[in-house]
């Protein structure tokens, strides 16, 4: 579809002198878009240039204008010699592609250069005009939204979730061509700038292709990477999941359905509830409602006990409410094509529900083929006829084999996975060995086919049917979400990994990406193969990594075994629930028990994010507990366990089993009851290696990949365990090859998970028990029992009654006979957490007691809400930050253990030193990017957010919490009231809250004193903190804004900038280089998200910081990549806008007149 | 002596031993300065004279790579240098501290100096900027990081946070990069509202602002009337002496009274008003203090005779605004408003050459006549009488400081004649303030009875 640019130049200001004679710049900007280029007239002799230029128009392609970035070069005019270059701005063009996105850019963009940084600004306006061509439309990808966010933007509802997207795209790195031989840094450098973006929007391009074929519309939890891999060329990945959303409160975007909510800014009321309203109109047409029957059967409204397959007319009104509902939301074809997927599904989930233990699999393979040829249908025909589908409707049992032969796992059990492809010349392994996987997966695969074939797909089923296309994907699917809707996991398994080394000059084609392709399948497959080991049948929270040095590229990817429902209708699984009954036997009890579970917590109110079903939770039943234990209790059966773990009645139900720990790497979902406070917790292992070459090198790194593993992994426990805490959130692992070292860190949140048993106290068994070490062994044994008591204290974990815990949980053990022979094995040391210590100077004892620990008042999380606060304790945002740090090791053998871990404990001090005037304060979605530039250094990059909290503690949250040491952080807030800034209140501010006030007295309502109380502080932080007026763009790593709701997302941003310089020492050495050049980066997303009419940036993250350093040239270079979504967000209280336009305006007058008092 | 930097490890240690063993007893070690517009190198050479020439020999060898340095640092500066033998100059003072530290600051970035300590990454970058401003009024003062550090850790800001003394250095110098950035901003505060790169809010940047322009008396009481040239500003060194300012804040005060001054010297309008708004200030004091400066020093009035050395500049101040008030362009009295404030009202300076009938034998009598009847009751007998006597030589002094004014030379001497001629006579005669008041009121009053016969 073809569109018109128009761009319009304004003006300039702020440029730099480029003439020295005068003083002045004779500035004109050049606007290229791919090839066309065009330019403004030179306006002569000022450093504020005017313009005021006519549109210049360019007639592209839809795919020019994703690909392509609009960019802007202000040169000075040079009558005789070259034009000298002085600074370029790109503007992404995607946002304005979308349609609920702002039609127009418009602000000042500051001028970059890659050698001098920032000089001066550029206002521009820019505006598309598309050419709306539906059928063309389709085919291209333009208006697919892309958000960071991993999890479902604020404002939306899921309605389906499609799979996994992937893509890659790979090119030669204008670093390593020939050409960099003859051309200027500066050249290169924005050679290289403009292919990163170019690339970057081809990839999303490429996915949004994918994601339209799955029938999807928009791609949530959207990760790119780049890897620079040298001579071979640059890689960009992206993952994502692809997902159908609906805007809630937005009556256009849903133009018969949805009736606009009366009370939209909170609990939304379900799909189903919508859905009624239009029954009417569907059944105009008989046949189509006939046909419909089938498509949309898991939405509606309320079910048939007994969903038979044979009983149309059971279902014809219902589902008709359906189908009409998404068809009119759905006016494309596509999108009808995407409602007809699930046709045929249902049959088969109803069928399979009903028996669910005969048919042990789904009869994936033929559904499949049958699901394609309907795909295939749906183009042409928007409804499939029910007929065929129920001749499709096959015995399992042979579809049952053919499916293991599709799945992703040819190699049957878990044992066998350490086959590593020898045949080719690239080392490959699967580095989650036997070993490994007892720690790693708390949980052990029992038999697959049961374990997979049951509770989970039969509930899985309706939604995978709703996109054949993917079937095969969504055997297995992976999720790259962190946070999900409620009730969407109904089981957490724990972590799986999977690594493999490979040598990036054996690729045969390096321009294309089929060898990378293949590589990322292989780990992919074999994650897959975890996953249904630990008896799940999705992953969720998946992320991939690499780590390159010089030929050898390690590939990793992570994320958490576990089974989902994705028919987030809960009425689903209410009225699947009676129906299993009619299968016999212990388990399927076991079942109905787990579904009659899941039926209670059907809602979760996270504060920020807008609940959904809150309404319907509350009254379909008539007990709402937001928590579910369920989460927690083991995906496979007990019984058939082949690895050792220690398996304990569930605390909360009393009648599931739990593992004694759980290992996570998404948010903590808010079904799972936590206690006390989080702890942040990491693990770092650091291992020198030989220098060997190609092959050999590869070997011997992945033969310490396992040991790697293990020792990280032990230092979780250890630390977990030293703190009480039985769960990870969030985990995050990071493994780096260097030149002759190999780093793991680990990073993760720990908190004390209700359902599972409390961790027992660690004690020191030594072995060689001489007099001394003895009474050395028990100084430590003393030291680890005191620092125990400490974190009690810190985390709040004193109210848990231990004892009561452990007494419980025996008293169950005694109850669960049948299951005696698998805990049998762990009652031995099932109360003590016995450590093995070699002798008195263990350095993993050590380890476990030598963290930096944090100042009263500032707690610190890697996850995006603390476990134990409450987000109504999270008032605003303060600071958003950037650590660097590198540092050289000793690389003697004995010195680097000692080295690195100094090293990140100098990192904490830094940053809590930094952050002392920020208490109280939460620390949160702290993220680690750890790389080894050089042989001997280590460098670290640290981002996060300092949230203030809202320290008085009548957190009217149901955990049963101690209030907190407010005495002493309360007394911390006054003087860093006083000494911060020291600004009086913002008046807008007062304003504000009085008029809030004046409502809540009329109203009277029940927590109203809560309200006010949250209100006074708010103030206060207003005041301490006046930076944060209307006017400041936010940029936060999290999803949310505390204490402001996000309105809409304009868009995805995502930019690589490169920073040169040839006199380093003239900048302030190689500090004073990065500092200012993060600095700058931050200020053009700022001015990037001000120009799309937004106020923050949610989702930022730092993906690459390449630092390049020659101190002997004076010279360095770094590369950084930023990524989030742009959003507008209001204050809470602040009037809604009726139009949305209304901030967009108010906020630019903001930007683009000074400071008032500077006038 | 070189204050080494704990940053950059204790293998420096060593590293300073060494140097103390090198350097012959009683001379110090060169300082170079961190900033390059300061200079410092070319002249504190040009001071101290002396330079060593290292002979070629191993244990010369880092000596040697330091000078190397150093020229490097020169050159980078700016500054040429003519021979490019390692000839190098050496600081030796240590009143000038300012800059002690930072030679290791730049050896541990240099290439020269790889040996002691690799390079290394220590930054934090915020979204908001947050000033600490206790470090601030440090940076202010001109300490360099390192002294900055230990004062604070004196004052005891480890004891609260239980953080070593490495992160409130890493922190120190943190800002201080951060500071210097936001010096170029500083230099012409109307660019804050302007830039994007940083993200301040009005209060913050207000008090950044009010602070970076806020002046000791003392230094300012010696910049006074000095011409604002290159030359003065090598010399602040004497005034940081004496003032006990440290030198960087001298030269900071030295750039902003200069900074101001060319920036209003050729402005029409009220002065005060012009300085306010270019200037962002938020407070009139710190306008009206500058305003007096600027006016002081365009007339170039001579504050520096030993006559004069008991008086403050909040004396001259006084008196500077008097006249801006009172004889220059924007009087009141004033109806040619086009020209500048800094200038004096032409056409006053005319009126004030008809005070000479006051001379005349007739106009002199009567004029006496009528201010010594009226101080009869106020003055004792003796003074009354001694004024009676010198009456006719104490008027004639004032109206020919008055007449001279029309003079640039005379006005520039306008202090020390007013001491000399009119103020100290006096004193010697034990007047005090009062009396002087009460007699210089008659005497203005008693001119605007008589009656002018032409």
């Amino acid at each position: 579809m073809p569109g018109t640019l128009k761009v319009k130049v304004v003006s300039a200001r702020g440029l730099p002198v480029m003439d020295r004679s005068t003083d002045l710049t004779d500035a004109f900007v050049e606007i290229k878009l791919g090839p066309e280029g065009q330019k403004t007239d030179v306006c002569k002799k000022s450093l504020n240039p005017q313009w005021n230029s006519e549109w210049f128009k360019f007639e592209v392609e839809d795919e020019v204008l994703q690909d392509e970035p609009l960019e802007l070069r202000v040169l000075d005019h040079d009558t005789y010699s070259a034009h000298d270059a002085i600074g370029k701005v790109y503007i992404d063009l995607n946002p304005l592609l979308v349609k609920e996105s702002p039609s127009i850019i418009s602000g000042w963009f500051p001028l970059y250069d890659t050698m001098h940084g920032i000089r001066g600004d550029l206002n521009v306006i820019v505006k598309i005009d598309l050419f709306s061509d539906f059928n063309k439309f389709r085919q291209s990808s333009c208006g697919i939204q892309f958000f960071c966010t991993p999890e479902v933007p604020a404002g939306y509802r899921l309605q389906y979730v499609h799979g996994f997207v992937e893509e890659l795209v790979v090119n030669d790195d204008p670093e390593y061509q020939w050409i960099d031989k003859i051309r200027t840094p500066r050249s290169s450098n924005e050679a290289r700038q403009r292919l990163f973006s170019k690339m970057s929007g081809q990839l999303a391009r490429k996915i949004g292709l994918k994601v339209l074929e799955m029938g999807g519309g928009a791609v949530i939890g959207y990760q790119q990477c780049f890897d620079l891999e040298g001579e071979s060329g640059i890689v960009i990945r992206g993952i994502g999941t692809a997902v159908t959303l609906v805007r809630l409160r937005d009556a256009q975007a849903s133009p018969l359905g949805m009736s606009p909510l009366k009370d939209y800014q909170r609990s939304m009321v379900p799909a189903l509830h919508i859905s009624t309203p239009i029954v009417m109109t569907t059944n105009i047409n008989p046949m189509h409602a006939r046909r419909s029957l089938h498509l949309t059967h898991p939405h509606s409204l309320t079910p048939p006990p007994h969903s038979d397959h044979n009983q149309h007319s059971d279902h014809a009104t219902p589902t008709c409410h359906h189908s009409h509902y998404h068809h009119p939301r759905s006016r494309s074809r596509s999108t009808s094509g995407s409602d007809s997927g699930p046709c045929s599904p249902i049959r088969l989930s109803s069928s399979l529900g009903h028996a669910p233990s005969p048919l042990t699999a789904p009869p994936y393979h033929s559904h499949s083929q049958q699901g394609c040829a309907l795909s295939h249908f749906a183009f042409d025909f928007p409804y499939s006829s029910p007929l065929q589908e129920e001749n499709h409707v096959p015995s399992p049992p042979p579809s049952k084999k053919e499916r293991s032969t599709t799945s992703p796992m040819k190699v049957a059990g878990p044992t066998n996975r350490r086959s590593s492809d020898s045949d080719t010349s690239t080392t490959s392994k699967g580095i989650l060995i036997c070993a490994d996987e007892v720690c790693w997966i708390i949980g052990n695969s029992v038999g697959e086919s049961s374990g997979s074939g049951n509770g989970s797909v039969s509930k899985n089923c309706p939604r995978m049917c709703s996109q054949q296309v993917n079937i095969e994907l969504m055997e297995f699917p992976l999720f790259t979400m962190t946070t999900f809707p409620p009730g969407f996991i109904t089981h957490l398994g724990g972590v799986v990994a999977a690594r493999s080394v490979k040598l990036l000059d054996k690729i045969h084609n390096p321009e294309e990406p089929e060898t990378r392709d293949a590589w990322w399948n292989e780990i992919r497959t074999e994650l897959r193969s975890h996953t249904r080991a630990m008896g799940c049948h999705a992953v969720i929270g998946y992320s991939e990594q690499t780590s390159i040095c010089d030929e050898i590229i390690l590939l990793s990817a992570t994320g958490t075994a576990a089974k989902v429902n994705l028919n987030l209708d809960q009425n689903q699984s209410a009225r699947q629930a009676p129906s299993l009954p009619t299968g016999a036997g212990d388990k399927n009890t076991f079942l109905i028990d787990r579904d009659q579970n899941k039926k209670l917590f059907v809602d979760v109110n996270l504060a920020n994010q807008v609940s959904q079903k809150l309404g319907h939770g509350g009254s379909t039943d008539d007990v709402s507990p937001r928590v579910n234990c369920g989460l927690c209790h083991i995906p496979y059966k007990p019984a058939s366990s082949p690895f050792p773990i220690n398996l304990t009645q569930c605390s909360s139900c009393k009648k599931r089993f739990v593992p004694d720990v759980l290992f996570t790497t998404i948010n903590p979902p808010a079904e799972i009851r936590t206690i006390g406070r989080g702890a942040f917790i990491q693990a770092r292992v650091c291992r020198p290696k030989g220098d060997g070459k190609a092959d050999a090198n590869a070997k011997e790194i992945s033969d310490i990949l396992p040991f790697l593993e293990y020792e990280l992994h032990n230092q979780l426990i250890n630390k977990l365990k030293v703190r009480s805490m039985n769960g990870l959130f969030k985990l995050q692992m990071q493994f780096v090859v260097g030149e002759k070292m190999l780093v793991a860190v680990a990073t993760a949140t720990g908190a004390f998970l209700a359902p599972l048993p409390s961790p027992p106290v660690p004690r020191l068994l030594g072995q060689i028990p001489s007099e001394e070490e003895n009474v050395a062994l028990q100084e430590l044994q003393l030291k680890i029992r005191e620092q125990l008591q400490q974190y009690k204290d810190l985390y709040q974990l004193n109210t848990i009654d231990f004892a009561n815990q452990t007494c419980q949980s025996s008293v169950h053990t005694d109850d669960s006979d049948d299951d005696t022979s698998d805990l049998d094995f762990s009652t031995g040391n099932k109360d003590t957490f016995v450590l093995e210590v070699d002798d008195t100077r263990d350095s993993s004892v050590k380890a476990m007691l030598s963290d930096i620990p944090q100042p009263a008042g500032m707690q610190v999380c890697n996850t995006s809400t603390m476990p134990g606060i409450p987000a109504s304790c999270l008032v605003a945002n303060m600071q958003m930050f950037t650590q660097v740090f590198r540092r050289q090791l000793d690389s003697s053998q004995q010195g680097l253990p000692k080295d690195f871990s100094e090293i990140f404990d100098s990192v904490y001090r830094r940053l809590y030193f930094k952050l002392r005037r920020m208490i109280p304060c939460l620390l949160c979605g702290l993220s680690f990017s750890v790389g080894a530039p050089e042989e001997d250094e280590i460098e670290i990059a640290v981002t996060g957010m300092c949230v203030a909290i809202e320290d008085n503690n009548s957190h009217n949250s149901s955990l049963t919490e101690t209030p907190m040491t407010g005495a002493s952080s309360k007394s911390l807030l006054k003087p860093a009231s006083s000494s911060v800034v020291g600004a009086s209140g913002e008046n807008i501010d007062d304003m504000m809250f009085t008029m809030e006030e004046v409502m809540e007295g009329s109203a009277a309502s029940a927590n109203k004193g809560f309200k006010l109380r949250k209100e006074n502080v708010k103030m206060k932080t207003s005041q301490v903190f006046s930076h944060q007026v209307i006017n400041s763009i936010e940029i936060t790593p999290m999803t949310y804004v505390p204490g402001s709701r996000i309105e809409r997302y304009i868009g995805s941003y995502n930019f690589f900038f490169i920073r040169e310089t040839s006199s380093l020492k003239e900048v302030g050495g190689v500090c004073g280089f990065m500092q200012k050049f993060i600095t700058e980066v931050l200020a053009i997303v700022r001015a990037h998200v001000s120009s799309l009419g937004g106020n923050a940036l949610v989702a930022y993250n730092m993906t690459q910081c390449v630092l390049l350093n020659n101190e002997h040239k004076n010279q360095s270079q770094c590369l950084i990549n930023v990524c989030g979504d742009a959003v507008s967000a209001t204050k809470d209280g602040e009037v809604i806008a009726l139009v949305p336009e209304v901030p967009q305006p108010h906020y630019r007058k903001h930007s683009d007149s000074p400071s008032s008092y500077v006038t | 002596m070189l204050q080494y930097d704990s940053e950059a490890s204790q293998k420096d240690t060593a590293l300073v031993s060494m140097f103390n063993d090198k350097i012959p007893q009683g001379t110090h070690l060169l300082e170079l300065c961190e900033h390059p517009e300061d200079n410092h190198v070319s002249q504190l050479r040009r001071r101290t004279q002396q330079s060593y020439v290292i002979q070629e020999s191993p244990e010369n060898e880092f000596y040697k790579k330091i000078l190397t340095y150093a020229v490097h640092v020169n050159k980078a500066n700016g500054k040429k240098f003519k021979n490019s033998r390692i000839i190098s100059a050496f600081y030796l003072s240590d009143t000038c501290k300012f800059s002690s530290v930072s030679v290791i600051d730049h050896l541990s970035t240099s290439a020269a100096a790889q040996h002691i300590v690799k390079s290394y990454v220590d930054v934090f970058v915020g979204n908001y900027i947050v000033i600490d401003f206790e470090l601030y009024d440090l940076w202010l003062n001109g300490l360099p990081a390192h002294e900055c550090a230990v004062t604070l850790q004196q004052r005891g800001v480890l004891q609260s946070t239980g953080a070593r003394f490495d992160e409130l250095l890493s922190d120190t110098k943190d800002s201080f990069r951060l500071y210097a950035s936001l010096e170029q901003l500083l230099k012409c505060p109307t660019k804050f509202g302007n830039q994007s790169v940083y993200q301040i809010d009005p209060e913050t940047q207000k008090t950044l602002i009010d602070k970076y322009y806020k002046s000791d008396d003392v230094v300012i009481r010696e910049l006074l009337g000095r011409k604002l040239s290159t030359r003065n500003r090598n010399n602040l060194d004497d005034v940081s002496e004496k003032t006990k300012v440290p030198l960087r804040s001298c030269c900071r005060q030295f750039d902003n009274v200069k900074r101001v001054f060319k920036t209003v010297e050729e402005m029409p309008g009220s002065l005060e008003k012009n300085i306010k708004t270019l200037f962002c200030l938020s407070s009139d004091k710190l306008a009206k203090k500058y305003a007096a400066i600027v006016f002081m020093t365009n007339h170039r009035f001579e504050t520096t005779k030993k006559r004069l050395s008991h008086l403050t500049f909040d004396d001259f101040m006084y008196c500077a605004e008097l006249m801006i008030t009172n004889w220059s362009y924007s009087a009141a009295e004033c109806d040619n408003h086009e020209d500048m404030d800094v200038d004096l009202d032409r056409s006053f300076l005319q009126d004030l050459r008809e005070l000479k009938i006051l001379t005349d034998k007739q106009h002199l009598d009567e004029h006496k006549m009528y201010v010594m009847n009226s101080l009869k009751t106020s003055l004792i007998k003796k003074k009354h009488s001694s004024l009676e006597d010198n009456y006719k030589a104490t008027s004639k002094t004032i109206i020919s400081l008055a007449y001279g004014l029309n003079h640039s030379k005379e006005v520039r001497n306008f202090f020390s004649d007013v001491i000399e001629e009119v103020i100290e006579p006096f004193m010697n005669t034990g007047w005090t303030y009062e009396d002087m008041k009460t007699f210089l009121q008659m005497y203005k009053d008693a001119v605007n009875i008589l009656t002018f016969i032409y």
